[in-house]
């Protein structure tokens, strides 16, 4: 199982959010992914933060941020790719996989298809933004901002087109030790295909080792301690 | 999205790093945590966190950073009534004047500690003060490379496993992290928080006439190295609900000294520093368009003992204050042409507020709320300044 880190990016600088609504500022990109290496991170999921409204010239500056990363760790990268503009501006980004929400939650086949054609669908992974409120699950559109039924997602299309899906636990976001592993049981799809986050904590990779989830990803608390992959890698 | 924090007085200019929340910045938003969190609960954890890392058979169970402030007196008071056994590290910054020394030694003897004062070679340090002035119109850079990492080293040496810091400055004024995500200390933390993102490759770069092996202790310890020794160090404000104005008030019982500021009304936040309210605060001013006293006024916005249209007024009011800054020159060996030929071309646009040694002080007295004036002391005047090795006590 992998462990890695999400990073948010938003305005050309790391913030972390807490519970998808409170954005904190933590700093360079540069600077985390430095020790995000040499904490022994397996990989580094970038997450343009961008709830319904992103202006083109924002994504392009994030862009530029982004290529001038000097990084050995496998990055994957994704927030507002909402057209075939924004997949021709990612060309030569040195990113390994490209993570796709809106697309997929809208059926944006066209989107997907391109994005496949120009990365691979290897290299597509779809991201899932869940809230629990009750017995109810909702899936979070970044796109419009609403929210609609996890229920009435289309499971085959993201089966068909995603090489992996990220599941992200919005109302655990941030917080320590809550990642509320039971969102994969929702999931029609292979646990193997699976990474996990969203208030992870360090008990959580062990559970997750048992269900076979391929990977968690550690959102905003990699960096509050040194070396802290450690403690989630044996936790 | 908001520039301005719309409740106390910092924009999304803060060197730290803001963000808002409809209209109001992290900072503040963070602060109500002063009141809405379990502080006892914290206080039980931190006891719990000492208590994991007190051995009576070692020497020392942490090592305590300290420049001599009215922080470090509640910080080390905090310490020592867990029943730890502290190791005082301290860095010489060059800059103490005598009040400085004073309240060095007398926290030291006070509490009865056992310290470290650590000078480092002054022609190295005073090479990386110009070269830090001349790069990033800081002079305060080197002091904290040193400040932020020989402690570490220390706590290394000796296997102490804890270094326990006072103010996690990330959360108390910008509300990077909650309270409760207890940050610790790290090497990506203090090259974002505590250096600003200068480490000391960008510092130095090229031209700056310092060898590498003399600059050992201004490199943060390997990461590698502290977790294989199980080196942590804490930040009390995640413990306790930090009350900066307060708690340095508390400092007054144990005979620490206030030193009278032109710049602002806190006599007790860097107190004893030749450079803190003088030239720092102006390239401070430069760099990013406000004084330390805006610093001190959104603290005590959000503690509630002034408004915002008060602490309006009086930033105003304190940003008419002059500062001499000729003596650092002097410190730092420029000629008279070169110390004029800095201020016209590198200080041209903080002009109006360099001073020619008088007090600084504005024409008119300054009055303050009672709910602020209770809580300060007259400052007292320093006698020399730029003292490089000082005795604060007559023993």
């Amino acid at each position: 199982m992998r462990i890695g880190s999400v990073v948010l990016l938003q305005r050309g600088v790391c913030v972390q959010s807490i519970h998808w609504s409170l954005f904190r500022p933590l700093g360079g990109l540069q600077t985390v992914m430095d020790e995000l290496e040499q904490f022994g991170c397996d990989e580094v999921t970038i997450i343009r933060p961008v709830r319904k409204v992103d202006a083109f010239p924002d994504f392009q500056s994030d862009i530029a941020v982004l290529r001038s990363l000097k990084t050995m760790t496998p990055v994957a990268f994704g927030g507002g790719i909402r057209s075939v503009k924004h997949l021709d501006a990612l060309a030569g980004v040195p990113i390994e996989r490209l993570v796709l929400s809106s697309a997929f939650v809208n059926r944006d086949e066209r989107l997907v298809e391109q994005a496949i054609r120009r990365f691979g669908r290897q290299s597509i992974q779809c991201l899932l933004p869940i809230l629990r409120t009750g017995d109810r699950l909702q899936l979070l559109n970044c796109d419009t901002g609403g929210q609609l039924a996890l229920s009435d997602l289309d499971f085959d299309f993201i089966d068909a087109f995603a090489n992996e899906v990220i599941v992200y636990d919005c109302a655990n976001e941030g917080a320590r030790q809550r990642c509320d592993l039971s969102l994969i049981d929702a999931i029609p799809i292979d646990n193997a295909r699976l990474v996990l986050s969203g208030g992870v904590g360090h008990g959580t990779s062990a559970q997750a080792l048992d269900h076979r989830i391929a990977s968690i990803l550690i959102d905003n608390k990699t960096l509050h301690a040194e070396y802290s992959i450690e403690r989630y890698r044996h936790g | 999205m908001a520039d301005r924090c719309s409740r106390c007085l910092y924009t999304a200019d803060h060197p730290l790093g803001m963000t808002f929340q409809d209209g109001v910045c992290l900072g503040c938003i963070t602060h109500e945590e002063k009141t809405t969190l379990d502080w006892s609960a914290r206080r039980a954890l931190l006891e719990e966190t000492l208590r994991a890392h007190s051995r009576n058979s070692r020497a020392y169970d942490c090592v305590v950073p300290v420049v001599g402030d009215a922080e470090d007196y509640f910080t080390l008071e905090t310490v020592l009534s867990m029943g730890m056994s502290p190791l005082v590290v301290c860095v010489n910054d060059m800059f103490r004047n005598d009040i400085g020394w004073h309240n060095l030694h007398n926290l030291i003897t006070r509490f009865d500690v056992d310290s470290l004062v650590f000078s480092p070679d002054l022609v190295v340090y005073r090479e990386l003060v110009r070269n830090s002035l001349r790069k990033f119109d800081h002079v305060l850079l080197p002091f904290l490379q040193l400040h932020t990492s020989f402690p570490v080293h220390i706590a290394l040496q000796r296997s102490i496993p804890l270094v326990v810091w006072g103010q996690n400055q990330a959360v108390e004024q910008v509300g990077k992290f909650s309270c409760t995500d207890e940050v610790e200390m790290s090497r990506w933390y203090r090259k974002e928080n505590d250096l600003f993102g200068v480490d000391l490759k960008t510092l130095i770069g090229n031209g700056a006439g310092v060898r590498d092996r003399n600059l050992n202790f201004y490199r943060y310890p390997e990461p590698a190295a502290l977790h294989a020794r199980s080196v942590r160090g804490i930040y009390l404000s995640n413990y306790i609900p930090w009350d900066p104005l307060v708690q340095n008030n508390g400092a007054l019982r144990h005979g620490f000294l206030p030193q009278r500021q032109s710049g602002t009304f806190d006599p007790y936040e860097r107190a004893g520093s030749s450079v803190y309210y003088g030239l720092h605060d102006l390239l401070k001013r430069k760099r990013i368009g406000y004084r330390k006293v805006e610093d001190h006024l959104t603290r005590e916005i959000r503690h509630g003992r002034l408004t915002r249209s008060q602490a309006q007024s009086l930033a105003s009011r304190y940003s008419c204050s002059r500062i001499d800054i000729r003596p650092f020159f002097d410190w730092l060996g420029v000629t008279e042409s070169g110390y004029r030929w800095f201020v016209d071309h590198r200080l041209a646009v903080v002009s109006a507020s360099i001073g020619d040694g008088g007090s600084g002080a504005c024409d008119t007295a300054i009055s303050l709320p009672s709910s602020v004036a209770e809580l300060l002391m007259e400052g007292a005047e320093p006698s020399r300044s730029f003292i490089p090795f000082g005795k604060g006590l007559r023993i």
